[in-house]
């Protein structure tokens, strides 16, 4: 097992050397204010870290957090009952499969106009984004589970609460870790758009208000933060479905 | 005493009903065993579901158990499904006390019963694995534990031996019926194998084939017999009810 862990740690260092090294290359060819070395990005991002940009993370990760959240509390319940019930999915199925391809950002002006240009209405943006992967997949995971599953339970005369804590929560998990893992990387690029509206703080702005000062070192460091932000939540997720969905 | 009077039970395919089981009627008395056999598709997993309350879409005719309706919250049903019915996320252990836990039967009180039964059935250290790091048969030994251990009011397994070696069903067999022996559970089992329905069921069900109904009820003289297994009149009774399975599926 901690073999395992080093490995891969090492194959993610060696994968972000290449990077690095890449972008090192491409910065001597083009040799450019607009792709400036890694070096003096990185130096730059060590200074301002403390002073500027950890105020901006911290505003990004509230609303990527606050949204996720909603989004497994609201949807893994819906999922679960949809999934299960088949009354409640000839009801709400054909309102998902409507709704879920509506691309989420082309409501962010009706969203700002109803909620204000404030926090709400960039977590809303989010959390709608995620709700459907979620509910999706819970709901085709609860469609995959085998009718044997439930007879020595049911035949026992098994409560809904036996029904949903032996079977149906953790017959969903393994997807729902993959969902929410996929759906990071939509609501990291989502969230950096939204940021760039109405708001003064936020990773999104940052970068937006330091392509806009030409100071494209600070932009880049903005983007690098961005970024370990999406492979830290991207890489929790990963963790929790080794630790929790060891049976797969 | 389990009555089963004029069951029927069919399936939905793309345009019309598909009868599975039609028109079963028979009993099976407090604390005796049943075994059901016949050919491949003629209903009897459908039948089991039936008495266990799991037929999906419902069932026609009537099933009492002890003159009441049957309910699962009120009776304890150990049912063992055809492909043993493990949950993948609980460890060998988990599922084995799955029965217990549903049925809030305190654990405590049954130690010494799980310690001597995961012995018998050879799973002692497999207990904290997960169903998929199982072979077949050592699965199936887990679903027998998981019903053995309850120890219901009605026991109803599918198949329950079907995915062991020779030797190992044999002694497997006699597990079965050593606990039966203790507590007489009231037991219902499907089985291909007419060695098995006569070692283990007092009354043998022959089915006919798809649709299933009932060809034959027979009271068993050789139940857990084994020293008789040489003698001519116990294979004058199997070979007469191999005939009657042959008969059937050559029709
Ligand atoms: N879910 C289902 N939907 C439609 N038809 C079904 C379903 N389950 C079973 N059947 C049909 O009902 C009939 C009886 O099936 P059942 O599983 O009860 O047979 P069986 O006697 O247990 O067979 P086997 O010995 O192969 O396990 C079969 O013809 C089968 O095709
Ligand atoms: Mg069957």
């Amino acid at each position: 097992m901690n073999n395992k862990v080093n490995t891969s740690f090492l194959s993610c260092l060696a994968g972000a050397a290449i990077i690095l090294i890449c972008w090192e290359i491409f910065a001597l060819i083009v040799n450019l204010p607009i792709i400036p070395h890694p070096v003096k990005v990185f130096q730059k991002l060590y200074m301002i870290f403390g002073t500027t940009i950890s105020a901006h993370l911290l505003h990004s990760l509230y609303r990527i957090l606050i949204g996720l959240s909603c989004a497994v509390l609201i949807g893994v319940p819906l999922g679960i009952c949809i999934g299960y019930f088949p009354k409640i999915e000839r009801l709400f199925s054909p309102l998902v499969y409507l709704l879920y391809p509506v691309p989420k950002v082309a409501l962010l002006p009706i969203v700002m106009l109803l909620f204000g240009t404030g926090d709400t209405s960039k977590v809303l943006i989010i959390f709608a984004i995620i709700i459907f992967q979620i509910v999706l997949s819970i709901r085709d995971s609860i469609h995959d589970i085998s009718e044997e599953l439930y007879y020595p339970l049911k035949s026992l005369g098994a409560s809904f609460n036996d029904i949903f804590f032996d079977i149906l929560w953790p017959a969903s998990l393994p997807r729902l870790l993959t969902a929410l893992r996929i759906s990071t990387a939509t609501s990291i690029s989502v969230l950096f758009f939204t940021e760039t509206f109405g708001t003064k703080y936020g990773l999104g702005y940052f970068i937006m208000d330091a392509w806009l000062r030409v100071n494209y070192l600070e932009m880049y460091a903005g983007i690098i933060v961005l970024s370990l932000l999406g492979l830290t939540v991207f890489c929790i997720f990963d963790l929790l479905e080794k630790t929790f969905c060891s049976w797969k | 005493m389990i009555t089963i009077s004029n069951l029927s039970a069919s399936y939905h395919s793309d345009t019309e009903l598909v009868p599975a089981i039609t028109d079963i009627s028979c009993s099976i008395d407090t604390g005796t065993t049943c075994a059901v056999i016949g050919p491949s598709g003629s209903g009897k997993s459908t039948f089991l579901r039936c008495i266990a309350g799991l037929q999906k879409n419902g069932y026609s005719g009537k099933i009492t158990f002890n003159g009441e309706a049957v309910n699962p919250s009120e009776i304890n049903i150990g049912f063992m499904p055809q492909r043993f019915g493990l949950l993948p996320w609980k460890t060998v252990k988990e599922n084995i006390e799955l029965g217990c836990k549903i049925k809030n039967v305190p654990l405590a009180s049954r130690r010494k019963t799980e310690e001597i039964l995961v012995n018998e059935l050879g799973l002692q250290d497999k207990l904290e694995r997960y169903p998929i790091q199982l072979s077949g048969g050592e699965q199936q030994r887990v679903g027998l534990a998981r019903v053995f251990l309850l120890r219901p009011d009605v026991l109803l397994m599918d198949e329950p031996f079907s995915a062991l070696d020779v030797i190992t069903r044999e002694s497997i067999q006699k597990v079965f019926f050593s606990l039966w022996k203790d507590a007489s559970v009231t037991t219902v089992f499907v089985t291909h194998f007419i060695e098995e329905a006569v070692f283990l069921g007092q009354q043998i069900i022959v089915f006919s084939k798809h649709p299933g109904k009932i060809l034959s009820t027979i009271q068993n003289p050789f139940f857990g017999r084994k020293d008789k297994v040489q003698s001519e009149e116990y294979l004058k009774f199997v070979y007469n009810l191999r005939l009657l399975l042959e008969k059937e599926l050559n029709e």
